[in-house]
């Protein structure tokens, strides 16, 4: 039962030093750099789990028992399994409202009208079909997934992490509803 | 380990019977049965792993097992919203076209994604969720909406992120 717990509290911790670092990586980088190093930052955070399992072997050998290879092993490659379900929860459920939402920004523009409310056309002043396409397209090509040439877009890098991300869906999306 | 291997079972089985739920009975394709599907294969996973502690296993994990199926279902779940909801993202929709017509102007695109109207859609679904009002043609915030723009723009602010979107 203690590995059980050490477990889930190495992950929790992971987390939250991973966490940090995005947070320190992301007030500094390029916007549109975005897409490209989600991946990296989430990947490298791997090593958080690893680090606190291995210092706690080794500090406290006593914690895992008579088992400890085989105890350290497990509590590496399960922190690792949940630490990247968790940030994976973390990017597409908040940091990804934050950074691409259309409802988030169009919610924040609303609420920075306050009482006085705002209407269709004043925000699509500022937020408009135009725009959306504009800085999609942006972080698209400079995440190196599409390609601008001659005036026309096109898809470049097919095995990027984002391109899979899209493809899945879009195949589940072809099972669940046959479209 | 063999609680581990066991949630994923129970994971992959319930994400089969939504899968069948929501291609056999078109009622049933809303996030609320979506979520009724998996709470039962939590209670599932809970009993599974309820009774596999009594075989006396080494490395007994029963928390991280329910915590690993808990985190799967979320993931999955968030994953395959849009495709729950029949919506799409404007970044799916410019790979979509792409995919199907190999290259694009930026005309193309944008007269794609102004097809879709995104911004009009967005309007009404956060109108029918409740976050904003309409009065006298002018958006304006509910309580529930302010409490989560208030979050967002925190959140941003944190991140040094002027504008989403």
């Amino acid at each position: 039962m203690f590995l059980d717990f050490f477990i889930l509290i190495n992950t929790a911790i992971s987390v939250l030093i991973s966490l940090f670092f995005h947070l320190l990586v992301f007030r500094n980088i390029r916007k549109e750099k975005t897409i490209y190093f989600l991946p990296l930052v989430v990947g490298l955070g791997c090593i958080f789990p690893v680090i606190i399992t291995g210092s706690a072997g080794n500090l406290i050998p006593q914690i895992f028992g008579q088992h400890q290879p085989e105890y350290l092993w497990a509590a590496t490659i399960n922190s690792i399994i949940l630490y990247l379900l968790s940030m994976f929860i973390y990017i597409l459920g908040v940091f990804g409202l934050m950074a691409a939402s259309v409802r988030i920004r169009l919610l924040c523009d609303i609420a920075k009208k306050g009482n006085e409310g705002i209407t269709q056309g004043e925000l699509q002043q500022s937020y408009n079909p135009k725009i959306i396409a504009e800085k999609r397209l942006e972080r698209l090509v400079s995440s190196g997934i599409l390609d601008y040439r001659q005036g026309q877009y096109r898809l470049k890098n097919r095995r990027s992490l984002f391109f899979l991300y899209v493809s899945l869906i879009l195949l589940l999306r072809k099972l669940y509803t046959g479209n | 380990m063999i609680y581990l291997v066991l949630s994923f079972v129970v994971f992959i089985i319930t994400a089969v019977s939504h899968f069948l739920v929501f291609r056999l009975n078109s009622k049933a394709r809303s996030m609320l049965v979506a979520f009724i599907i998996y709470f039962a294969g939590l209670l599932l996973d809970v009993l599974f792993i309820s009774n596999t502690r009594s075989l006396g296993m080494t490395i007994p994990l029963p928390f991280s097992g329910i915590i690993l199926y808990l985190l799967l279902s979320v993931a999955y779940l968030i994953y395959i919203s849009p495709v729950i909801l029949s919506d799409s993202s404007p970044s799916n929709t410019i790979i979509e076209t792409l995919l199907v017509e190999e290259k694009a102007s930026d005309r193309q695109l944008t007269d794609k994604l102004t097809a879709v109207n995104f911004i009009e859609k967005r309007l009404s679904e956060m109108m029918r969720a409740g976050l904003i009002q309409k009065n006298r043609h002018k958006y304006k915030l509910t309580s529930k909406g302010n409490v989560i723009a208030r979050i967002f723009l925190y959140y941003r602010a944190l991140y040094k992120w002027d504008r989403g979107g």
